[in-house]
């Protein structure tokens, strides 16, 4: 299992690139489209697939009870 | 919804009748299974839900009407700044993948039933128990007011009555046909109608991506009208809309995973390996969903200009005007927008089902046995979970036809502000051995003071944020000091150390 504090830095990564806040420092033409979308929404929406393979991608392991029934509380 | 849609025939009445007769004989099969009666029967289901069953109730209890009507109408005022929705959305399975693990263990081996059963096992503290369940029947209860008004509206523009009549008469029926088989299979009623009405929602959203092209050709035409209209709708975020991005990350992805008919469903998983696969696929349905109410919304905006403008605001009846649009062009348009709105009304149906019987739940369970009659039996609290079920709908049926005109669900529209303050419990409650009860509680209520009184003060405008961040994440950051600062001030006693090792 990946470290817990590994997991939340790779979505702070991603959620850092996705989310659209540094397009406005760069001019981009209304006429530039990717997917028939304004750059910066296209890659809003292609960054949130990969946050999406991302998440699927750490579900691929099998969480504690699977293999392990024993059980601690906080 | 409008007068410019052609009503159903009779025929394409049938059709959907039949679809919302098949919803009560479902009910029924789900009545015919019960295994026991007791109240993890009836509101889980007994042993618990397989992967299809969880993913398609889960993704229809998350989508609901406001997913097609909402999105698309505030991408057709925001523009291409309404992307955030997938965002949100896909943030919502994230905070899951947080706690659910960890919940769903203490769910099994402690036999939860409500949401409120966690938080009266990690904290022992009935005030937070009793308010924690009053915040969520609160905020479950102006949610499940607005799918049946939502619903009545839905009637109005395809029934051939005086629209006034088709929305009663949607609100009323509609409402029966949830309240009996809810009544009748409990979950598995409510779970089972899910996977037709999940289904038919995501047929429904393929089809409407397909038309949308078919109809009103490329997304770059219309990008490019939408630029020449109005080249604010297709700029990039800045400053306070940035920030309002990242308010709607949090107080979405936050609070819709903590709706507790959301974390009844974590209770509800077969095995954890169930659970862990429905949250795999349900963290790619934003972009069947939300990125074509964002399509929806763009196209809309570049075919049908004019909706919103000085002193007119009819932008949420873009679908409408669009399925308008897609009954004229021919026989077939007419029929596929009897499946449309079949959809439209599974995604409607299917989150009012699944928050009526959280209510009903917690009412019964937290509230009824917890603080009025203790000795119920489980037999008992059943059957009064149901007659409980009945008063509720028909007061809220009686509420949806007095309040269609005023727009109060609106303005008391905060429950994520409002259900975003139980975080520190469930998120670090559920991880955290020295967060305790007191400061918990006293973070809660002035979160709920601070994000209610905020709210109140900024007169309930839309976009309801301040600064850019909704009301609900000042009362977050107040709530998360005192319950953290708190717990870390006060020396664990003996009472804290209970919590380390309990039975």
């Amino acid at each position: 299992m990946i470290r817990q504090q590994y997991i939340w830095l790779g979505y702070l990564l991603l959620f850092g690139v996705t989310i659209p806040w540094y397009w406005q420092f760069f001019p981009v033409e209304n006429n530039q489209l990717w997917l028939g979308m304004p750059r910066w929404a296209a890659s809003a929406v292609v960054g949130s697939g990969l946050i999406s393979i991302y998440t699927a991608w750490l579900l691929r392991y099998p969480w504690p009870d699977e293999s392990d029934s024993t059980e601690e509380l906080p | 919804m409008n007068d410019q849609l052609i009503p159903f025939n009779a025929v394409e009445f049938t059709f959907i009748g039949i679809y919302l007769l098949s919803l009560i004989g479902i009910g029924y099969a789900g009545f015919r299974a019960r295994q026991e009666d007791t109240l993890r029967d009836f509101y889980l289901g007994g042993k618990g839900a397989g992967v299809i069953v969880l993913l398609l109730t889960l993704y229809a209890t998350q989508y609901s009407g406001n997913t097609l009507f909402g999105f698309s109408g505030k991408t057709y005022r925001d523009g291409y700044s309404w992307g955030v929705s997938i965002h949100f959305m896909t943030a919502i399975v994230i905070v899951y993948l947080s706690f659910a693990p960890k919940l769903y263990r203490l769910s099994r081996k402690y036999d939860f039933v409500t949401p409120t059963d966690f938080l009266s096992h990690r904290f022992s503290s009935p005030a937070l128990s009793l308010f924690a369940t009053m915040l969520m029947v609160i905020a479950l209860a102006n949610f499940t007011l607005a799918q049946l008004i939502a619903m009545g509206r839905a009637l109005e523009g395809f029934n051939p009555l005086n629209p006034d009549v088709a929305y009663i008469c949607g609100v009323v029926v509609l409402a029966l046909i949830i309240v009996i088989y809810e009544t009748l299979g409990g979950f598995r009623a409510v779970a089972w109608t899910d996977v037709i009405q999940g289904s038919v929602l995501l047929v429904s959203f393929g089809l409407l991506v397909c038309l949308m092209f078919v109809e009103f050709g490329s997304l770059s035409e219309a990008t490019r009208l939408v630029a020449k209209q109005n080249p604010s709708l297709t700029e990039p975020p800045t400053g306070e809309s940035i920030r309002r991005w990242f308010s709607y990350i949090v107080i979405v992805g936050v609070g819709a995973a903590l709706y507790p008919q959301a974390i009844q469903r974590i209770y509800c998983a077969r095995d954890s390996k169930a659970l862990r696969r429905s949250l795999t696929f349900m963290a790619f349905l934003p972009l069947t969903t939300a990125l074509v109410a964002l399509i929806v919304g763009i196209m809309g905006r570049a075919h049908f200009p004019g909706l919103y403008e000085a002193g007119i605001d009819q932008s949420d009846t873009i679908l409408t005007v669009i399925f308008r649009h897609i009954q004229g062009s021919s026989l077939l348009g007419r029929w596929l927008v009897v499946v449309l709105f079949a959809g439209i009304l599974a995604a409607i149906m299917s989150t009012a089902d699944s928050m009526l019987l959280s209510i009903s739940s917690m009412v019964t369970k937290d509230v009824y046995r917890q603080h009025i009659q203790p000795e119920a039996s489980e037999a008992q609290l059943t059957q009064l979970g149901k007659v409980f079920s009945w008063v509720l709908i028909i007061l809220l049926t009686l509420l949806a036809i007095l309040l269609r005109e005023t727009n109060l669900v609106t303005l008391l529209d905060r429950k994520l502000d409002l259900l975003i303050q139980l975080a520190p419990a469930f998120l670090i409650g559920t991880h955290w051995k020295r967060l305790l009860a007191g400061p918990t509680f006293l973070g809660i209520v002035a979160g709920v003071v601070i994000a209610i009184g905020l709210a109140i003060g900024s007169a309930w405008d839309l976009p309801p944020t301040l600064f850019g961040f909704h009301p609900g994440l000042y009362g977050l950051v107040v709530n998360l000091v005192i319950a953290v600062g708190g717990s870390l001030l006060i020396e664990p006693n003996a009472d804290s150390q209970r919590y380390e090792s309990p039975n």
